[in-house]
């Protein structure tokens, strides 16, 4: 028996390797670069996966990557030129999720803590854990991972999203299945999943019993938080309207009268009827006037394609909604205001390419700039981020043909000044 | 114990389901025109998925049903998922009893040409079908399909 047993693991590994011709190394990003080959590759933002940056005062800036099995945070002392060793915030390695909608997030607390948090892998199908590490010391040391939802079922607790707010107050959001998990145990119909959070008002030490935000959310978006002029915490999601409408949902994180709602107020009236998974979640950022800008993707009857829009919380009303790209192969859009201006970028495919594309907008989201290209690749490219310092913009992007860069985003009034 | 012919072949049998997975062939640059070509003239279905879309396993469960309504040539699968976990995505379709059937994983880190070449106008949501004429004029759907468009593309493809 044990010979038929070594046998097969013969014809099983021969056979995995050719199934694995075309693949990556486990736990590298695929990566082009030199310096990225090969499995002792050192742990680098370039070789990583799903980075992510925070800007702090005077050129200080820290990253959050995932390689091998860890979060690592790199600090930079150049605004993202070059990068310090990185520093691992799990020191046992475990599996994490780093796709483009499902990666780690890094925030700064008050005092200049720097927050992590990142959904953990775990056994069975879309199953996984929400986990918190945060730094004291400006990234030197992080504390042992803490788990954030206190349902521990094998089950889909991901898709974590963090913001912290002007008292120092830590949210983090997720799509969470334990509602789903529950309807299936008596044969109920549940569709989606849902919304849940959880506050830490001591810093990141511990976190306050879970919430739930809202039942039945699309299951693999990504969720868009950002805090408003008065410090309310707001979350835009996909939803699952009936039946099978998956437009987007907005509410107040810690406001009872919408919580646990299975309509919450509508933020995108696409009517796009799907039974199947857009893999592509929204943005937001709370500008002037605490008007809401939002950014998505949708195929709905009314809108398609990538879409921009302005949304009241006073009103519920969304307005002056821009179609962004129409193209099929457009991609996350996203949005930040910054000194006034609102800024979109996303990603499309020009038939060889893949270009990053940015447009503004100097009266609130009334009129648009036509789109212009501020970076380009011939390979795979993870999701762009904004990223705002005072008044400067930039775009994040991780190509594997060219690594990680910081992409300058001109400001309106330097842009006008370049083009006359 | 001595190895013989008859023992070696039954234990290549024992192991067979392990060896299936490698009958994934690989999506690549090019691929779609190889399938659209070595299938000229002829009706097919084109059934993109994912592990991560629950709607998928609902649409690739009814497939399963229907499996004995298709030859071994009108439906092909491709699997967005990257190259990272060919052992979960061939579990997934063999559970389904989709095996026969040409089954594909993108191998390809720049997915956004591999999408690009199945369909420019697609922006990635799955499930996602095509349906081939004879002459390959071809319907786009996004979400999980009924089973009466599924029953109208069978007689509408028998007609020819």
């Amino acid at each position: 028996m044990q010979r038929v047993l070594l046998f097969c693991l013969g014809v099983w590994l021969s056979a995995d390797v050719l199934a694995m011709d075309h693949k990556h190394k486990p736990g590298s990003s695929g990566s082009q670069l030199k310096q990225c080959q090969g499995v002792a590759t050192l742990p680098s933002i370039h070789c990583g996966q799903t980075p992510a940056p925070l800007l702090g005062e005077d050129g200080k800036a820290w990253f959050v990557f995932v390689q091998n099995g860890h979060i690592y945070v790199s600090q930079s002392v150049d605004e993202g030129k070059t990068f310090l060793p990185p520093v691992a915030v799990n020191t046992i390695p475990e599996l994490i999720y780093s796709d483009g909608e499902n990666r780690p997030k890094i925030a700064q607390g008050q005092q200049g803590e720097i927050y992590i948090s990142w959904t953990q892998k775990a056994e069975g199908k879309y199953a996984g854990h929400i986990r918190f590490s945060r730094s004291l010391d400006g990234g030197k040391t992080f504390t042992a991972p803490i788990m954030v939802n206190d349902d521990l079922a094998p089950i889909s607790h991901r898709f974590d999203s963090m913001v912290v707010d002007q008292r120092g107050d830590i949210s983090i959001a997720w799509i969470d299945k334990r509602d789903l998990a529950a309807a299936k145990k008596t044969n109920k119909p549940y569709a989606g999943a849902a919304i849940y959070y959880a506050v830490s008002k001591d810093q990141g030490r511990s976190f306050e019993p879970n919430k739930k935000l809202a039942d039945h959310s699309c299951e693999c978006c990504r969720i868009a938080m950002d805090v408003d002029a008065y410090g309310r915490v707001i979350a835009l999601w996909r939803h699952v309207y009936p039946t099978n409408i998956r437009d987007h949902a907005i509410a107040y994180l810690n406001d009872e009268s919408n919580s646990a709602s299975p309509f919450p107020v509508r933020a995108t009236n696409d009517e796009w009827q799907v039974e199947g998974c857009p893999h592509h979640g929204p943005d937001l950022s709370v500008g002037r006037d605490n008007k809401i800008h939002l950014t998505w993707f949708t195929q709905g009857a009314r809108n398609k394609g990538l879409m921009y829009g302005r949304f009241d919380m006073e009103t519920q009303l969304i307005e002056r909604e821009h179609t962004l790209d129409i193209k099929g192969g457009s991609s996350r859009p996203q949005v930040v205001t910054s000194a006034g201006t609102v800024y979109t970028a996303w990603k499309r495919f020009n038939g060889t390419e893949t270009e990053l594309v940015v447009s503004r907008s100097i009266d609130n989201g009334d009129s648009w700039s036509a789109p212009e290209i501020i970076a380009e690749t011939a390979s795979g490219s993870d999701h762009p981020m904004f990223v705002t310092q005072g008044k400067e913009v930039s775009l994040s992007w991780h190509t594997l043909a060219e690594g990680y860069r910081i992409l300058p985003v001109l400001t309106s009034n330097q842009h006008a000044s370049h083009t006359h | 114990m001595q190895v013989t012919r008859t023992s070696f072949f039954a234990g290549l049998l024992l192991c067979l389901p392990m060896v299936l997975h490698a009958e994934m062939t690989a999506f690549v640059s090019g691929s779609m025109e190889q399938i659209t070509t070595s299938r000229k003239g002829e009706p097919f279905l084109l059934v993109l998925w994912s592990i991560d879309c629950p709607p998928c396993m609902k649409e690739l469960h009814q497939l399963g049903e229907m499996r004995s309504r298709f030859s071994q040539r009108n439906l092909v699968l491709v699997s967005t998922d990257d190259q990272m976990n060919p052992d979960s995505v061939w579990k997934i379709i063999a559970d389904n009893h989709l095996d026969q059937f040409e089954n594909r994983i993108f191998s390809d880190d720049f997915t956004e040409r591999l999408r690009y070449q199945i369909d420019p106008d697609w922006f990635g949501e799955l499930p996602r079908a095509y349906f081939y004429s004879a002459d390959h004029r071809r319907l786009a759907q996004s979400g999980v399909l009924s089973e009466a468009v599924l029953e109208r593309w069978f007689k509408a493809s028998k007609k020819k």
